[in-house]
């Protein structure tokens, strides 16, 4: 079966097989709170579905290329779709799903051997930026400096510093020990604050009621 | 804007940044999060979560 973009989709469901969704399974054991119980008679399997725009915002997060990251969540989608047998109820739903994701985005680098850029700059054009009349970091300088972090890095800031992961979580996501998930997390925090001058006393604040109105604007028409 | 290289290599070993910079870091990170997260699903992706739905896929 092949959907409208192309991918066949039983294949992506039999790919599954020594999956990202088995190696996942074992660590997740925070009760996950983030999701409502289904409904008697309804498909436990409905819950995947609640994480699904957090899922694509840690993909175009750790990915370079939009077109790459929903292939990323399609590809999530389908494994823990498929593997849902293998996650443990009342263990953290969103921690195994991110942990597919993550492990599928390091196969797929590994089968690629190189990050795939984005030479169009869709993404580029996509991300909102504040107004350039204040000559002060615009939110296209921040995600232009993020998505130039190792791979690494940008998973820890994104799972600690944005999502509200506990580095315990992250860790159990990321399948290293949490000491590492704090030391990528600082490594990346200190470069984002060189490349964006912050060690020089500029202000990076993106929460002033204009900018917010630009950013807002900005991503109702790229939506 | 300083280059990722020359950030990288003063900050080998990672550095402790004052608690309100990384504040500041961690508030626009969210920020940029959640801007994302606001996006619609792509039509192929509520396409696959139907199909999947139906039974269509990935049983």
């Amino acid at each position: 079966m092949t959907d409208a973009s192309g991918y066949d989709l039983a294949a992506g469901a039999e790919n599954a097989a020594p999956s990202e969704a088995e190696k996942a399974s074992p660590v997740c054991a925070a009760a996950d709170t983030s999701a409502a119980a289904p409904q008697p008679g309804e498909d436990p399997r409905e819950a995947i579905i609640e994480h699904l725009p957090a899922l694509r915002a840690f993909a175009l997060s750790l990915c370079r290329n939009g077109a790459m990251a929903d292939d990323l969540v399609q590809e999530t989608l389908l494994k823990a779709w498929s593997k849902f047998h293998l996650f443990s109820p009342g263990t953290n739903l969103r921690a195994w799903l991110f942990t597919i994701l993550r492990n599928s985005l390091h196969s797929l680098r590994r089968k690629r051997r190189r990050e795939v850029s984005d030479p169009d700059g869709i993404m580029a054009a996509q991300l909102a930026s504040k107004p350039d009349h204040d000559g002060r970091l615009a939110m296209r300088d921040l995600a232009a400096a993020f998505a130039q972090l190792p791979l690494e890095q940008r998973e820890a800031l994104m799972l600690v510093g944005a999502m509200g992961f506990s580095v315990e979580e992250a860790a159990e996501t990321c399948g290293c020990a949490p000491g590492t998930i704090k030391s990528r997390a600082a490594r990346g925090r200190g470069t984002l604050a060189k490349m964006l001058g912050l060690n020089r006393g500029e202000a990076m604040d993106l929460t002033e009621s204009a900018t917010l109105a630009v950013i807002n604007a900005q991503g109702s028409q790229t939506g | 804007m300083v280059t990722m290289a020359r950030a990288r290599s003063d900050n080998k070993d990672g550095q402790n940044l004052p608690p309100a910079v990384e504040e500041q870091i961690n508030r626009n990170l969210r920020l940029l999060y959640e801007q994302r997260l606001e996006q619609e699903l792509p039509d192929r992706l509520k396409d696959l979560v139907a199909q999947l739905r139906s039974g269509g896929a990935g049983q």
